[in-house]
């Protein structure tokens, strides 16, 4: 009976030990589940499916576009499996400062078409397009470049030609 | 935590998976040659048992895509230990098999990578039972396994036929050691077996590369030129891979070589599985120090499915220490 108690008393030292860890697991894994995407951007999918055709481009960072191709199955110009994909460092770079942190809207445009992307997607959340989180900065977005045809909690804007 | 909020996840890439699904569920095709990546027109690389799966559930159940996602971490959550149970089970018997159905809890990082929807907590479930179909020489269903695997997630694979070459070597060295001595001891069934699953698992990949992409040139992918992933520190390792685990992985690691260089020339199949995929887990934790320095601290979780079953015999060695030192002390 002594020697079973001594036993259970060094398996419940291990018990314990094992039981932090499975605390620190719940801690350091609780912040993977957040979704990123924001409610409107979920709402704005049916629009997407609506009013384009599968396999068009958005100009989007990494969340949206996943997002987006998840949902509707249109292409993001960033996000995804980067493994054989040429010249991603430069496309994700381009994204983070040439579009969302673009010094002009001309520079954001000409970015956007360089890449071929139909609409720009404008998140009202911080944007991760590789490197690192910004605010989107809206007031790139506009006229002659850009056409707002969606929302206000998501903005998508046409990239005129 | 897997339905709290108003959709699955994010982190991980895990809706790149959903497109793929989602086309092959919508449209009847998959798309092997156009994937939805950074604007598209690439070829559609990453390895599709999953997203099969999860197209073929989503059809079967009518159920939407995000629901699905959420319902298969509960599949994983249920898989995982069970798995460790059946393994360790075989490799230790049920005292050590329990534990590590328990264990298979304490391992932060294997919590992180299989709460989402993702091919690598599919490839983490599988893995277990992959290793237990060879340690068990179940041929067919083992070499099914490795393919699967494989096809599920790469480091997955990478990690599986790993364990199964170090297993081989070690057999093999044995065996060669035992000849030198000129006692008889063949390379037994398992150990051939391993090798098989090392040879299948390669060729099973490499053929689904040069399908997809028309070339062998696994080094030219994005991961390995730009190195992604961070050293692996001891406390970034204490963290991850969880001090329990670690602590009676060590311990276990120590009775198991203890038997092997005590028994040199008896099969010892279950301690010699064990130290060689613990072996191939670190080398990949590490695998900056001989030059490679790709996914170091990713293969953290593969590390930890390397421990578990060692932590699990080194809790049983805990109980029989507890149970010699009452007789001495008490």
């Amino acid at each position: 009976m002594k020697k079973l108690a001594f036993s259970l008393l060094l398996v419940f030292a291990a018990a314990w030990l094992a039981w932090q860890d499975v605390d620190a697991g719940q801690t350091q894994a609780r912040p993977w589940m957040s979704p990123v995407v924001t409610r409107e951007e979920l709402a704005a999918m049916d629009w997407v499916r609506a009013n384009t055709a599968p396999r068009t481009l958005f100009a989007t960072d990494i969340f949206g576009g996943e997002f987006l191709m998840g949902n509707t199955l249109r292409e993001a110009t960033v996000g995804g499996d980067w493994a054989i994909i040429p010249n991603v460092v430069e496309r994700m770079r381009a994204f983070q400062y040439d579009f969302y942190g673009a010094a002009s809207a001309e520079q954001a445009h000409a970015t956007a078409v360089k890449y071929g992307a139909a609409y720009a997607w404008v998140p009202n959340r911080q944007i991760f397009a590789g490197y690192s989180w910004v605010e989107a900065n809206r007031s790139l977005f506009v006229e002659p470049y850009f056409t707002q045809v969606y929302g206000s909690g998501v903005a998508i804007y046409k990239v005129n030609p | 935590m897997v339905f709290n909020e108003f959709v699955m996840p994010t982190y991980g890439n895990t809706m790149i998976h959903v497109a793929s699904s989602r086309e092959l569920v919508e449209t009847g095709q998959y798309p092997f040659a156009d994937d939805y990546s950074y604007g598209g027109g690439q070829p559609n690389l990453y390895v599709p048992v999953y997203r099969f799966a999860y197209a073929e559930a989503v059809m079967l159940t009518g159920l939407p895509f995000d629901l699905v996602g959420r319902l298969f971490v509960m599949l994983f959550a249920i898989l995982l230990p069970l798995g460790f149970f059946v393994l360790c089970r075989e490799l230790w018997g049920e005292w050590p098999a329990a534990a590590a159905a328990l264990l298979a809890s304490a391992v932060p990082e294997l919590l992180i990578y299989t709460v989402r929807p993702l091919p690598q907590a599919l490839g983490l479930a599988l893995l277990p039972i992959a290793f237990y179909l060879i340690i068990k020489n179940n041929r067919i269903a083992a070499l099914a396994a490795t393919a699967l695997v494989v096809l599920t997630h790469q480091e997955a694979g990478v990690f599986l036929v790993g364990c199964a070459f170090a297993f081989f070597a070690l057999k093999l060295l044995q065996a060669l050691a035992a000849k030198a001595e000129k006692r008889k001891l063949a390379l037994d069934a398992p150990a051939k077996l391993a090798f098989a699953c090392w040879l299948a698992g390669v060729a099973v990949y490499f053929g689904w590369h040069f399908f997809i992409t028309g070339n062998l040139d696994v080094f030219g992918l994005a991961q390995f030129q730009n190195h992604e992933g961070g050293k692996v520190t001891a406390d970034l390792l204490a963290t991850k891979a969880g001090r329990a685990v670690l602590l009676l992985g060590a311990l276990g690691a120590v009775a198991a070589l203890v038997r092997v260089v005590r028994k040199p020339f008896e099969p010892l199949n279950a301690e010699y599985f064990a130290l060689a995929c613990a072996g191939a887990g670190l080398f990949a934790c590490f695998n900056d120090l001989v030059g490679i320095g790709v996914f170091m601290d990713r293969f953290i979780v593969f590390l930890g499915v390397a421990l578990i079953p060692l932590a699990a015999l080194g809790a049983k060695k805990i109980f029989d220490l507890g149970e010699a030192l009452a007789e001495n002390l008490l």
